[in-house]
């Protein structure tokens, strides 16, 4: 992974000590909350219902074990003892105090991590496949092209102040593990014919109130052009967004009043002339100075196999497999996914003696790396799979070992009301309930690959449009509510779910949920997944299923 | 006949809390010192708090129905704030 | 109002807080309204600029014009011939005058007096130097030399922009 130079150091440290400033002005009162506050929001610190909440950058969510240790520590020294992982790879704190957010921030610093533009109207943290550089289906790691983009964006002078908050993932695979079609800028990475290295192109996806999927602005932007293009494209947005509304703002509104083609002759016009200043162009140095960083480890040479392990006489660990290992370009190794969904603790929330296990874990199993995935979960990436069974053995012991992953039980989940101040209802009760409901594990198999998000308001920040099944928690003079969507989808057959009937109140919804999957098993060919059931008959037969019994 | 309350909220600098502004311009955490306002007063209030900037930020007027019965009707966002971060967090498993 | 400017003499490229000063006086006086100009430096609005370009035109070397930030392109490289170019930030998180001022140095060349004026906050003014302002009026009750220390808070930036315009990584070597 990529390692800090002095210039990397320096740039997060001054960022920690200038932050330190801003907090004592504000305290002082120098400054006031109306000027504090987008400098806050610049180090990711929201305030919320119950109190402050920092979000700290994970650049597309891979981490050091040293880094998940200094985030166990910082999570039991400066909040209460419990942190959150969020679909955009990031993590969430939701208690510090605004005088230990400097101290934080240093801490951050010393083991190379930080928490700039995790807020505001900026471009955010560059998300991308949480199986990069171990999938067998990947063209190209897009790892270094995301520290590319990571080390351009920070701190860009003209772009600081966007119309809206901007939002970049990547893939390098076809099979897309990043959600590319529903980001601002989505990048396929990956090489042409002639053996070129460049991006496939797309702009203006988003969720939100206005759920859409990107369009491709350019079939295939060169390698040396991708910064050249990427600020072709902000500068537009940056200048002809609007500003007149936020739910207006998004660059995916812009797109879609100015019509494709028109946008993309606007940046092509600009592209043209950055083209012409030549001072963007990536130069081969720089993509190999930062692509070593990414080069794949010392592979020991293993006989065991997947297929070896889904027969092992241990039956927890041959489902464990089965759910959460998936198989390794390098033979004789898996990658494992920990689910952090159970029925006791809030989606992808892990206490600090879990992240320590963990890391500790990730030192003896995998390289010393986790990934943290958009499903909240997270990922050892590098695991022996004749070691499999001892890894089985410590996830037992840490309450990590439930093999929900991909299935109805991997609830993804925004914070909600519980703790959100944008929110309208909560989600996280919801997830729990939900958890409860369908805590067999015989019947959360049966039930197959099927995603569950859950959003507290429309600002969709579960997702719950790309859902399989999506919840999105409305209010009602007042009480909370909740629409139930199906037919969403978050892998490269991007699809938006559609509203199935009215909104449920908070104990209708658990039961709502029990109809839509009974009516899928009834309905279902075979094995068929619910997504490919859904598609194939159509949203009446679930409407009745849930709604039928209601009006009859 | 069912009449509407009006409060006045912020949350305090230092650690994000919910308070309410009671008498005497006084902030609590709990909801039962919150001192009662009308439309009037409450924007007046608000406006005074805003000043206050060194204790609280986003201060805030929402309003409370009482019931026939004299119960209390809270929006869902108000009963949680109203029940605070210890409650929250007991409520969601830590 | 505190008008912040670099030095004379020192470069674009550079920026640390020597490197600039709070203006003692400034060399512009602002036009209101249809008032005549006066003998020296006449700082007029888009908006007079547009009744009276001719005569404005005619005289471009006293006169700077002060404008929105929603100009369409063709508008503002109508403005190259005056010596001062201030740009308005009408909130401070409407970032589109950055957008003006890299267009303005690096699309035409702009070597007048670029100057961001409105909502302009201290933690604003590293990322305004880096996209091409010379000066600076701060927002009322700000202390300007207090101001002056956001210079100094950040000395490694990994882009190109308009003060440095190669990337870090041709910099320096890493």
């Amino acid at each position: 992974m990529y390692q800090y130079d002095d210039y990397d150091r320096r740039i997060v440290f001054e960022r920690a000590h200038q932050f330190r400033d801003q907090v004592a002005r504000r305290i002082d009162g120098a400054i006031t909350e109306e000027e504090f506050r987008p400098l806050r929001l610049q180090n990711g610190l929201y305030l919320q219902l119950h109190g402050y909440m920092l979000r700290i950058a994970i650049p597309y969510g891979l981490l050091a074990s040293k880094q998940l240790r200094m985030l166990a520590h910082i999570t039991r020294t400066y909040d209460r003892g419990y942190a959150h992982f969020t679909t955009r790879q990031n993590l969430q704190l939701n208690w510090p105090k605004l005088a230990d957010v400097p101290a934080i921030l240093e801490a951050l610093a010393s083991v190379e991590m930080h928490a700039i533009q995790t807020s505001g109207n900026c471009v955010r943290n560059i998300t991308s496949d949480p199986f990069a550089g171990v999938a067998t289906d990947e063209d190209v790691d897009p790892r270094p092209y995301c520290e590319i983009l990571r080390q351009w964006s920070t701190f860009h002078p003209e772009f600081a102040h966007l119309p809206r908050k901007f939002k970049i993932a990547v893939t390098g695979s076809a099979n897309d593990r990043a959600a590319i079609a529903v980001h601002d800028i989505g990048l396929r990475v990956k090489r042409n014919e002639a053996g070129e290295l460049g991006f496939v192109f797309y702009v203006g996806g988003g969720q939100g109130r206005t759920p859409v999927l990107a369009e491709q602005l350019h079939p295939f932007v060169l390698e040396r052009d991708l910064l050249g293009y990427t600020a072709a494209v902000l500068r537009v947005y940056n200048q002809l967004g609007r500003r007149d509304n936020i739910y207006k703002a998004r660059i995916k509104i812009l797109v879609k009043e100015t019509g494709i083609a028109a946008f993309r002759s606007l940046v092509e016009a600009e592209f043209a002339r950055i083209q012409e200043e030549g001072a963007l162009a990536l130069d081969e140095g720089e993509v190999a100075r930062i692509t070593k960083h990414f080069a794949p480890p010392a592979y020991d040479s293993v006989r065991a196999t997947r297929d070896g392990l889904l027969l092992s006489k241990d039956r927890e660990l041959a489902r464990f497999v089965e759910g959460n290992v998936l198989a390794h370009r390098t033979p004789g190794y898996g990658i494992v996914q920990l689910s952090l969904k159970g029925a006791d603790l809030p989606p992808g929330d892990a206490s600090a003696d879990q992240m320590d296990a963990v890391a500790d874990l990730a030192d003896r199993f995998s390289m010393g790396r986790i990934v943290v995935t958009h499903r909240q979960n997270l990922v050892l990436t590098d695991v022996r799979l004749d070691e499999m069974a001892a890894l089985h053995s410590e996830l037992i012991r840490l309450g990590l070992s439930s093999p929900n992953v991909g299935r109805l039980t991997d609830i993804v989940a925004c914070p909600g009301l519980d703790y959100c101040d944008l929110a309208n209802a909560r989600s996280i009760p919801i997830a729990m309930q939900l958890q409860r409901a369908f805590a067999s594990l015989d019947r959360v198999f049966d039930l197959g690959e099927v995603t569950l998000n859950i959003s507290g308001c429309i600002n969709a920040c579960g997702h719950h449009h790309i859902g399989n099944i999506g919840i999105l928690g409305i209010d009602k003079l007042g009480e909370e509510f909740y629409q139930i969507t199906v037919g969403g989808n978050h892998t490269e057959d991007a699809a938006i779910g559609k509203i199935l009937g009215r909104a449920f109140a908070f104990d209708e919804v658990v039961p709502a949920v029990e109809r839509l999957l009974t009516a899928y098993a009834s309905i279902r060919n075979g094995k068929e997944p619910f997504l490919a059931t859904l598609r194939r008959v159509g949203a009446g037969p679930f409407k009745e299923a849930v709604y039928g019994a209601l009006t009859a | 006949m069912a009449t509407t309350r009006h409060f006045v909220t912020a949350n305090r600098l230092d650690d994000g809390s919910a308070v309410y502004l009671g008498g005497a311009r006084t902030w609590s955490a709990s909801f039962a010192e919150a001192a009662v306002f009308d439309t009037s007063s409450s924007a007046l209030e608000v406006a005074w708090a805003k000043t206050r900037e060194s204790e609280v930020c986003g201060p805030y007027t929402f309003e409370a129905e009482i019931r026939q019965d004299g119960s209390m009707k809270l929006s869902s966002r108000e009963r949680l704030r109203r029940d605070g971060g210890d409650a929250a967090r007991a409520r969601l498993g830590y | 109002m505190a008008l912040l400017q670099r030095k004379l003499g020192v470069s674009r490229g550079s920026a640390r807080s020597q490197d600039f000063e709070v203006a003692a006086h400034d060399a512009w006086a602002p036009v209101e309204g249809d008032a005549p100009l006066g003998v020296g430096l006449s700082l007029v609005s888009w908006d007079r600029l547009q009744t009276e370009r001719e005569a404005l035109v005619a005289r471009s070397k006293t006169v700077g014009v002060v404008i929105p930030n929603d100009l369409s392109e063709q508008d503002l490289e109508s403005l190259l011939a005056f010596p001062l170019i201030a740009i308005q930030f009408p909130k401070f998180r409407d970032g589109r005058g950055f957008t003006f001022a890299r267009w303005l140095r690096t699309r035409w060349r702009y070597e007048g007096e670029l100057r961001a004026v409105g909502n302009v906050l201290r933690d604003q003014l590293l990322f305004m130097h880096r996209t091409g302002f010379d000066s600076f009026e701060l927002s009322p009750g700000k202390d300007a030399q207090d101001a002056l220390r956001a210079f100094d808070e950040q000395s490694a930036f990994y882009q190109a922009s308009v003060d440095l315009n190669r990337p870090l990584w041709k910099r320096v070597s890493r």
